[in-house]
């Protein structure tokens, strides 16, 4: 009877664990479908190119899609360097003592400052004491802070992926640490850093709080990186909030879309990687 | 004195993948009898084993002809969950669930169903009675079994088969990782605990295969080919007075 | 490799970049609070943490309301996610096949990596209407809040877990697969016991992300700043409160923010501190 009971019990748990995993794959499939099957007319290039227009907004995103690439890639072109240098410095120099300890504690305890929190001291920090006002590079040196622990953690690990053999084979031949690293490790470990890069630019695409008021609202393209400007993220917020749902939905597409594409581009860089590593090693 | 056969293993190949590991077992296992499987290492002794109560095809994708027969019935025919709760497996590697000692013995019971205080309170004393362990452990039932030493969590492991009062329990190089005093109380464990099971031990340390065992099954590869039997029967007539010159050479340690 | 004791340029250099991260840090800290303090000396902290009433225009700045309906949704959205993102876990590493893991892998990474502010749209499109219609009321308030950080902590109590299930040893398995344990008993005796702590750091983890969480709570809560009275009343939570007000406030109004704001450092702090020593215990 209870040897009955425990395989019924079995089966009920298997088929509640597949029906979790339904849930999970539906719950995405039809969170992307039903955005973007209201907001498809996105893909035009009027909606692409041109500026919105009017009290409600119509027309299209240009000057927000410049206003998001632009932040992205400033804040990658600050973090990228800082973020890798440091997984550098993390792999390969740092021993397991206290100060590399708090080290890392700190790193986690960067990732977990709210996002909002982060503009908060990127309005004051940036925007005021600094005196960058809304702008640019206030928006990148705040989502800078938000993405390095994300960029070290991942160079990092990818580092240590490194097989020793590769650096002792390097020193072996008379080689310096320093080039080792740089000319061993680093090409080596290029398609995690990517992966790494790619990750922190869906982050900093898409974040709304940290660029709030750091970045600003202004619907303008910006041109110098002390200009404001909205990114497509504080435009759909905007939108969203003000009622203005058929415009948002549009919004919402092409920043879904473009997130969407960095989650591909960081997936197939790493199975594609992996492959080659594999290979290489055989 | 009754003398029925429990294990019966007639014409046994088992291959892993398109490789043949074993060929042409027969032997059998007579009821409150311990049986040691020896041979060098790789000759699938484990392999052969862990057939018995079908662990093998949790761990690697084997394939097996021939009949292994649990009283007289091949074990493909049972529940391979019911027949795990009546051969007992101890492996070589001593493990506890990170949980106490009770609940490390009370586990079995648990799975089929048992769950009054009082009738698992009786399971747990007798079988860590019959693990030898209660005296050790009775005042430290709550405390967590991680602490003992390799030697009681092996022993604990046995408590933990015992509760399922299993027909057949099997050692799978049990003793490999222990110290020759916890080998030794091993050793006098399964000479006790024939009395109520039946023992089949996978051994490489054929001292232990001649101390402990009743009957010896003895196994070996010939270069690129398959294991077999070559020679099963008392422990003393192999040890003293073997009929295959191999069997010889090999426990007198000359090659394997 | 060690070459020599001596201290290359580069690595000086390097070490220099890894602490960015620890001066970023700090200025936050210091900022934050320093901005915020004020507030502390004026009305005091025991009246900022549990006055009851938030009417920045009347000078009054009791953070009671915000505290705690960002407790709730912490609660609320843990508990709803949790089952779910254990269960997707356990499925994941001991039940699916290759192939249908790494699709699962890459719905769970998806998901982490949708915008918030595209949650808070779909939860004003979807969420708020349903809301509506089951609970009365507007729609907004704790409930769509709720579901919808379910939703957004889910990948990492699933990524956190999944690595703790996956790191348990395979003999834990094995001892119960022994005595006969079925494919859901092995988990439940065997697997789920090692992985709790893990399981635990996830949760804790997640909740981390949840009491920071801003824009899709912003837009799906309702926003008013009292005490939560049911979950299908509006209500609001201190980072959205932040990120709402900082558009206008100015004087006592934009101190009180930022204290707000350094309650919830302090919150996101003790939840990595107990995160990671729940997470380091058993090694």
């Amino acid at each position: 009877m209870t040897s009955v009971m425990r395989k019924i019990v079995d089966r009920m748990m298997f088929a509640l664990f597949i029906f979790i995993a339904a849930v999970v794959t539906a719950f995405l499939v039809y969170f992307i479908f039903y955005i973007v099957s209201r907001g498809y007319t996105a893909f035009s290039w009027t909606f692409l190119s041109t500026a919105p227009h009017g009290i409600k907004m119509e027309g299209g995103v240009l000057p927000m899609i410049v206003s998001s690439v632009y932040l992205t890639l400033l804040t990658l072109l600050i973090a990228v360097p800082l973020g890798v240098g440091g997984g550098i410095y993390l792999a390969e120099y740092a021993g397991k003592g206290r100060i590399v300890e708090s080290i890392r504690f700190a790193i986690d305890l960067l990732s977990s400052v709210p996002s909002i929190v982060f503009g908060l001291f990127g309005l004051v920090l940036f925007v005021q004491v600094m005196g960058l006002k809304y702008s640019m590079l206030a928006g990148a040196l705040t989502l800078t802070l938000m993405v390095l622990p994300i960029i070290l953690k991942i160079s990092e690990e990818s580092f240590r992926a490194v097989p020793d053999a590769y650096r002792e084979a390097s020193l072996a031949l008379g080689a310096t640490k320093e080039q080792t690293i740089f000319r061993v490790v680093l090409p080596t470990a290029i398609a995690g850093i990517l992966t790494g890069a790619i990750l922190a630019a869906g982050r900093a695409f898409g974040e709304t709080a940290a660029v709030l008021y750091t970045a600003g609202m202004a619907p303008l393209a910006p041109v110098s990186p002390l200009e404001g400007g909205r990114t497509l993220s504080v435009h759909l917020y905007l939108l969203a909030t003000t009622g203005h749902l058929e415009e948002a939905y549009r919004v919402a597409v092409v920043l879904l879309v473009i997130i969407l594409l960095f989650n591909l581009a960081s997936n197939w860089i790493m199975n594609r990687y992996r492959r080659k590593f594999v290979s290489e090693a055989i | 004195m009754k003398t029925t056969t429990l294990l019966e293993v007639s014409k046994v190949n088992i291959h892993y993948g398109t490789n043949c590991v074993l060929e042409d077992i027969d032997f059998i296992a007579p009821a409150h009898t311990i049986t040691a499987i020896i041979g060098p290492s790789g000759c699938g002794k484990s392999t052969l084993l862990r057939s018995f109560n079908r662990t093998n095809e949790l761990i690697t994708k084997t394939r097996r002809t021939g009949d292994i027969l649990l009283e007289g019935r091949e074990i493909n025919d049972y529940d391979p969950l019911d027949l795990r709760a009546r051969v007992g497996m101890i492996f070589q590697k001593p493990a506890v669930l990170p949980t106490t000692i009770y609940e490390n013995v009370a586990v079995g019971p648990r799975l089929y169903g048992t769950r009054k205080k009082s009738e698992l309170d009786e399971i747990v004393e007798e079988s860590l009675t019959g693990a030898s362990l209660w005296k050790e452990l009775k005042d430290r039932l709550h405390k967590r079994a991680e602490q003992l030493s390799g030697g009681q969590k092996q022993r604990l492991a046995i408590a933990r088969t015992l509760a399922l009062k299993p027909e057949i329990i099997l050692f799978d190089e049990a003793t490999a990782s222990l110290d020759p005093i916890s080998t030794q109380k091993i050793e006098d464990l399964m000479h006790r605990l024939k009395e109520t099971t039946t023992i089949i031990i996978a051994t490489h340390n054929m001292k232990q295969a001649a101390r402990a065992s009743d009957n010896t099954l003895f196994l070996m590869a010939e270069e690129g080919e398959p294991s077999r039997v070559v020679e099963f029967g008392p422990t003393e007539l192999i040890f003293t007075n073997p009929k295959v010159e191999k069997t010889e050479l090999y426990i007198t340690g000359r090659f394997g | 490799m060690k070459r020599s004791r001596r201290v290359s340029p580069t690595q000086a250099v390097l070490f220099m970049m890894t602490l960015i991260s620890v001066v970023g840090l700090a200025l936050i800290f210091f900022f934050v609070i320093r901005e915020g303090y004020p507030i502390f000396s004026k009305v005091g902290l025991g009246k900022f943490l549990l006055g009851r009433e938030w009417l920045p225009t009347r000078g009054l700045f009791g953070a009671l309301p915000l505290i705690l309906t960002s407790l709730m949704l912490v609660v609320g959205s843990v508990l709803v996610a949790t089952p779910l993102g254990v269960g997707l876990a356990i499925y994941m590493v001991e039940y699916s096949p290759r192939p249908v893991r790494r699709f699962l892998k890459t719905i769970v990474e998806l998901l982490a990596g949708i915008p918030s502010v595209i949650f808070g749209f779909f939860g004003i499109t979807v969420f708020i209407p349903l809301t509506r219609h089951y609970f009365g009321s507007s729609g907004f308030g704790l409930i769509p809040a709720i579901v919808v950080l379910a939703i957004m902590i889910l990948p990492t109590i699933t990524a956190v877990s999944g690595d703790a299930i996956r790191a348990v040893p395979r003999e834990n398995r094995l001892i119960v697969q022994a005595l006969g344990g079925t494919r859901w008993q092995t988990v439940r005796r065997g697997v789920l016991p090692s992985a709790f702590r893990g399981i635990i750091t996830g949760t804790i983890l997640a909740e981390g992300r949840a009491i920071g969480e801003t824009m899709a709570v912003l837009m799906v809560l309702g926003n008013a700043p009292m005490m939560p009275k049911a979950l299908n009343q509006p209500a609001a939570a201190m980072p959205s409160q932040i990120a709402l007000d900082m558009a206008y406030a100015t004087g006592d109004h934009r101190v009180a923010l930022f204290a707000l704001g350094a309650v919830l450092l302090v919150f996101a702090a003790v939840l990595i501190f107990a995160a990671r020593r729940v997470g380091r215990q058993r090694r």
